[in-house]
Order: structure tokens, then sequence, then C-alpha cells
């Protein structure tokens, strides 16, 4: 069945075509709320209201561009809702405890997918979410800053230490692999 | 930096696509989460909006019963300010008609009047004829008014505030200019001097006529010229005030000042034809019944799926109001009253089975068997909830009897009258009587369920107009409906009945 056809199946609230967009596009968004979040759990309420909000705004949805990045959009949306709504609960790391690494990239591929997503998710709240901001959504710093209500050179800074730190923990994981 | 770059590229190329599995169960969670909850409505606009027109009508209540004091105030502060000029031209005169002669003459003397108004005054001295006992009796009248007046007015004086009353009353002292107008008047000849003589009892009667109408403000600024003893200010103000209610007023005639307000005093309704645009929010109270007692379980089934979302009218009527008050007014209104219709369909079951196996070693053969524990039958539903707004539009002419009445920018009035329904349309998804499940109101496979035409209504409404510019008017009126016959057809063994009520607003354009 085509995008297009699920869509407006959704739109006459055809719980057939529901599911079946639900179930194509849930691995992925599930990927992505997981990213944001910081436990499971969490990464479980943000896919939840995330497709609430994509069921009930469906009609919004122009047919002009991805369905994909619709969808990927409100799923970011709502999990940077969910970021804010707890950003008094964010950790607070010093960038002097990370030594300068660079990692190779030949030594990233080592890692499995699911290994990198949990050096992720164990990065602290902030630079976990402008390191997924910028490197995996294609965020800019100004967009990062209004998004998150934080000056740009604060959204540089996160993503350097970010950078840091999960180099740092790729080559521990590493070693402890060697 | 291109290092780094490489490294954004890798993490990216690694996670871009990749898919984890989602949690169980998280679809059926989604949907429950998307079920309107029936104890978490949100405030509608209807609720909102009537809040507001009560607001509004609380505060013009409240506006309306201090209207008077509000009234009475401003026209001393006017009189005071803006016609104390003319007033005093008047009272100049009367003095001049009631007065004897040695109090023009005291008057004349006076040092603050000028020069030309002492002449003026000793001129007129020597013109009055020697018939003081005439004007003794005239002053002696008068007198006997003002001090009882003046008794009566010192009670309100102690508690009123003067201030600005003394401040106003200053103005007064510059009188030699008013002495002036006396030359004005036509008392050259003795023939009106005459007239004016007569005139002075009429005068007089009119004052006595006038002070008991008098109100509150004019009380106290004659007992605020008592207590200052200044009789003979006080004497001109009543013999001004006396003079507008006889014959001689043409011989006074105010001078006209304007204050740049609009004149709201007495009736400002002056054309008897207005046009109005109305909007009511309404809140509909329906009625279920049926006479068939197999049908009773069905009409509270409907009763639990249908419920009152909204309700409104508009339109535009045309007034025509008589002179006794009586107001007929016509129009065209379009209502509506919509609900909502909530029904679950089970779409299919799914039954689940979880048979939980183990295995034990058995020593005695030395193979793992297996061994069935626990089975586990679960059934699930597959509900899809249905949710229809059914929609009743009418379009009717109201034929409206009023009564109204004015005070100064506010109109109360008492309407009522029939509603002669045009049209009436239905759309939208109830239960059907005959099946007990979801039908479309139009389905033309069906019968009708309702009827075209609603035939006569009642309508009635009190209403408050506030006028807020010389030609229009804000309108607020509680206002109810009810139609005398069943909505439902005759094939439809379910009596429907509505009763509306809502707040009227509106604005009145007046020709």
């Amino acid at each position: 069945m085509k995008d297009i056809e699920i869509i407006k199946g959704c739109l006459r609230e055809d719980p057939a075509c529901q599911k079946t967009l639900f179930e194509r596009y849930a691995p992925k968004m599930f990927t992505v709320c997981r990213r944001y979040a910081r436990h499971h759990m969490e990464a479980e309420d943000m896919m939840q209201d995330g497709f609430v909000k994509v069921f009930d705004n469906l009609e919004q949805f122009s047919f002009k561009g991805s369905f994909e990045g619709w969808i990927r959009r409100i799923m970011v949306n709502t999990a940077l809702k969910h970021y804010r709504k707890s950003s008094f609960q964010k950790e607070q790391i010093g960038f002097e405890d990370y030594q300068t690494a660079t990692v190779a990239p030949e030594a990233i591929s080592a890692l499995g997918e699911e290994e990198i997503m949990n050096l992720i998710a164990n990065l602290p709240d902030g630079y976990r979410v402008v390191f997924n901001l910028y490197v995996l959504e294609g965020f800019s710093h100004q967009e990062i800053g209004e998004a998150l209500k934080i000056a740009e050179s604060t959204s540089r800074s996160q993503l350097v230490k970010a950078r840091k730190m999960l180099q740092s923990r790729i080559l521990q994981s590493l070693k402890i692999r060697i | 930096m291109s290092s780094l770059d490489s490294f954004d590229n890798v993490i990216k190329g690694r996670l871009q696509n990749y898919a984890s599995e989602p949690p169980p169960g998280m679809f059926r969670k989604i949907q429950e989460a998307r079920k309107p909850d029936p104890n978490n409505k949100p405030i509608s606009v209807f609720w909102l909006y009537l809040s507001l027109a009560a607001l509004i009508g609380l505060i013009s209540y409240t506006a309306y019963s201090h209207l008077d004091m509000l009234a009475t105030n401003k026209t001393v502060t006017q009189t005071n300010k803006a016609e104390v000029p003319s007033l005093k031209n008047k009272a100049t005169d009367a003095l001049a008609i009631n007065a004897d002669s040695e109090e023009i003459l005291r008057a004349s003397e006076d040092e603050s009047w000028s020069e030309e108004s002492k002449e003026s005054s000793r001129t007129l001295l020597n013109e009055l004829p020697n018939n003081d006992e005439q004007f003794k009796i005239q002053k002696a009248r008068t007198e006997t008014v003002l001090s009882n007046k003046s008794e009566r007015s010192s009670a309100f004086l102690a508690t009123a505030n003067t201030a600005e009353i003394k401040e106003d009353f200053s103005m007064n002292a510059s009188s030699g200019s008013a002495m002036n107008e006396i030359k004005a008047m036509n008392f050259e000849s003795d023939a009106n001097l005459e007239n004016s003589i007569a005139a002075g009892g009429i005068i007089t009667e009119g004052f006595e006529y006038s002070s008991k109408t008098w109100d509150i403000s004019r009380e106290q600024i004659i007992a605020e010229r008592s207590i200052k003893n200044h009789e003979l200010k006080a004497l001109d103000f009543i013999a001004a005030s006396s003079l507008e209610n006889s014959q001689f007023a043409p011989l006074a005639e105010p001078k006209k000042v304007d204050v740049g307000c609009v004149n709201f005093n007495g009736n400002v309704d002056n054309s008897n034809v207005s046009f109005d645009v109305v909007f009511a929010p309404e809140y509909a109270i329906r009625t279920l019944s049926t006479e068939d007692t197999e049908l009773q379980n069905f009409v509270v089934g409907r009763e639990n799926s249908e419920s009152f979302e909204i309700a409104f009218h508009s339109g535009f009527r045309i007034s025509n109001k008589f002179k006794n008050g009586i107001a007929l007014r016509t129009g065209l209104y379009f209502s509506q009253i919509q609900e909502t219709f909530d029904w679950e369909e089970i779409q299919g079951t799914q039954t689940t089975v979880d048979i939980t196996i183990d295995s034990i070693y058995n020593s005695v053969t030395g193979v793992l068997e297996e061994v069935k524990f626990d089975t586990i039958t679960t059934t699930q539903q597959d509900i899809r909830h249905v949710r229809a707004y059914n929609k009743y539009k009418m379009v009717d002419i109201p034929l409206i009897v009023g009564y109204e009445f004015n005070r100064r920018r506010l109109s109360l009035s008492f309407n009522v009258g029939a509603l002669i329904n045009l049209s009436f349309h239905q759309r939208g998804k109830i239960l059907s009587y005959q099946n007990n499940e979801p039908r479309n109101i139009l389905d033309p496979t069906q019968d009708q369920l309702f009827k075209t035409q609603l035939g006569l209504g009642v309508i009635g409404s009190f209403g408050l107009a506030y006028r807020f510019t010389n030609r229009c008017s804000f309108l607020l009126e509680p206002t109810f409906r009810y139609y005398l016959q069943d909505f439902n057809s005759d094939t439809n063994p379910v009596q429907q009945k509505y009763l509306m009520t809502g707040l009227s607003t509106g604005l009145r354009y007046h020709f």
C-alpha cells in the first residue's frame, strides 16, 4: 500500500490504515526517540505522544516532500518538548575530564549500531540533544539555539564537548573489546 | 575540522536508517490516547462567550442602576460650568422684576460691579414704578420658599461634595457683565415693565411649582448659597428657574453653550425605525420521549450517545417603535443546534493464546522433556470509535411585539412573539429506532426521521440597549425560543423537542 493511500485511510480514521502507517514508520521513529530519551520508558512516551500528534494532525500534511521526514520532524519536536519539560534535571559535566582524542572512522565501523546508540544515550542531556540535532537532524546552531532557547555559542560548545566525550567513550569501548 | 566532519558523517550514516523494534502494545496505547476523555472536555467557545456576555450584562446593569446619580452630577457640572452665564442673565432679569428698589440699589453699590453695571442698575431703579407693596408681597413669598428650601437643603449639603459647586459658583461673582443684559431686556418702556410686573406673580407661582420638582443638585446649590449668606444669588437662581416655567421664558431665552458632548437629555430615541443585527449563543435543552414502551431503552441509548455541543441564532430585524412604547419587530433568523454523536463499533475480535512450555530433564531417560506449564487465552476487541456532528438548522421569520422605554442612553424592552419556520434541515448520525444501529439522518433508503418545516415557535426576550453613539446601540438580550411542534417526523416514534435559551448580542442602527 502506498503512503498516499495509507494517509487517506488514516484521514478517514480507518484503523487498518492507521496500523499500517504505524508499523511502517514506528521502528525508525522509535530509534529517533531513543536517541533523545534518557531511558527506554521516556522513549516510549515520546513515541506515543509523537504518533498521537501524527494521527491528529494528518490533515496538515500537504503531500509535498517526504512523509517520513514530516513524521520525523514531529517526533523530534515532541522529543524536544519532553527535553524542555525535564530540563531542570540536566546534568553538568566538566569538559576537563575528557582528553582530546580522535577516532578513525574505521574504528567506528567496528561498533554495532546498538552500541553507538547506547553511547549516545549515555551522553549528558544537553550534549546528547545538541549532538543529535546537529549531526543527525542537520540543524544549524542558530536553529538549535532557537529550539532549545540557548545561545548559539552554547550550542557550538555543547557540540564540541559532545563529540569529544563520544569519541573518548568509543575509544574506551574499543579498548575494552581488544 | 575535516576529521570531525567525517566523524559526524560516519555516525549519521550508521544511525540514519537504523530501526529498532518498537515496544509491543504501543499501537493500542496510541489509539487509547486518541480517544476523547469524556471527563475532560475542553471549555467550549460557547461557554466562554456566554461568560463574557454575562459579564457585560452585569456591568451594564450596574451602570444602569447608577445612571441617575451619574446623570445628576453631570447636569450640575455642565450647568455650573457652561450655562452659568445664561442662567446668570436670567437671574439678573428676574431680580429686576422681583426685588425692591432698596435691593437693587444695594446691588448697584456693590464694589465688585463695574461702573457701567452700577449705572445701569441706577437707571433701572429710577424707572421702577412706585408700587413697593406689590413687590414686597412678591419678595416675601419668594423668600419664604427660599428659606424652606434652604433649611431642607442644609441636610443634603452636610453630606454632599460641595467643593466643585463652590468653585463653580465663584463664577457668579462676575456679575457685572450680566447686569448689562438688563439693558437688553425690554424694560425701557413702562408697558413692558408692567408686563414684567404681571409676570412676577406668575414667576413666583412658577417658582413654587418648580421648587417642588427641584432635584438634589439644585437644592445643594441653594443650600450652599444660603449658608454663605448669598441670598441674593440664590434669589437670582430661583428666579431664573421660575422663569423657565413661566410665560416670561421667551424673554430670557438661555444662551445654549456647546460643551462638545452629545446631548442625551430626555428621550433620545428621535427615530421610530431601527435595524438590528443580532447573534446569540444558546443552550438547547432537548427532550426525548416516546409513547412506545418497547422503545424506552432506545431513548436512553440515544440520550447516552448524543450530547449537546453548541447552538446559536443570528440574523437581522427591523423595529418600528410607536410613541406609546410599543415596538413591532420582524426580520430573518438563522439558527443552528449542534450535537455530537459518539458510538463505538466492534470491528473484530483477536484471541491470543499464550502457552508456557518448559523443559525438564528426565534423569531416567536422560532426555530433556518439554512440559506445558500454563495456557493463557486473551481476547481483545478491535473497537472503532465513531463521532459525528449532528446539525439542526432552521430559518425563521420572527414577528415580535415589544414594549420599550428609554432612560437616557439605556433602553429596556420586553419582547414576545412568534417564529414562523421557513425551513428545517438536519444532518449527521443517530441510532436507528429500527435496529439500534447508527444510521445517517439523511439516508434516502430509510424512512425520514425529521420534519422539513417546524411550523410555529415562540420567542421571548428581555432587551437592554446601550446607545453609544447618536445612531448606534449595543444590544444585550437574554432570549428563549421554543417550537411548538416536535422535530421528528410522523413516522419517527421518538418525539424530539428543544427549548433554546441564550444571550443575544448585537448592534442597533437608528434611522
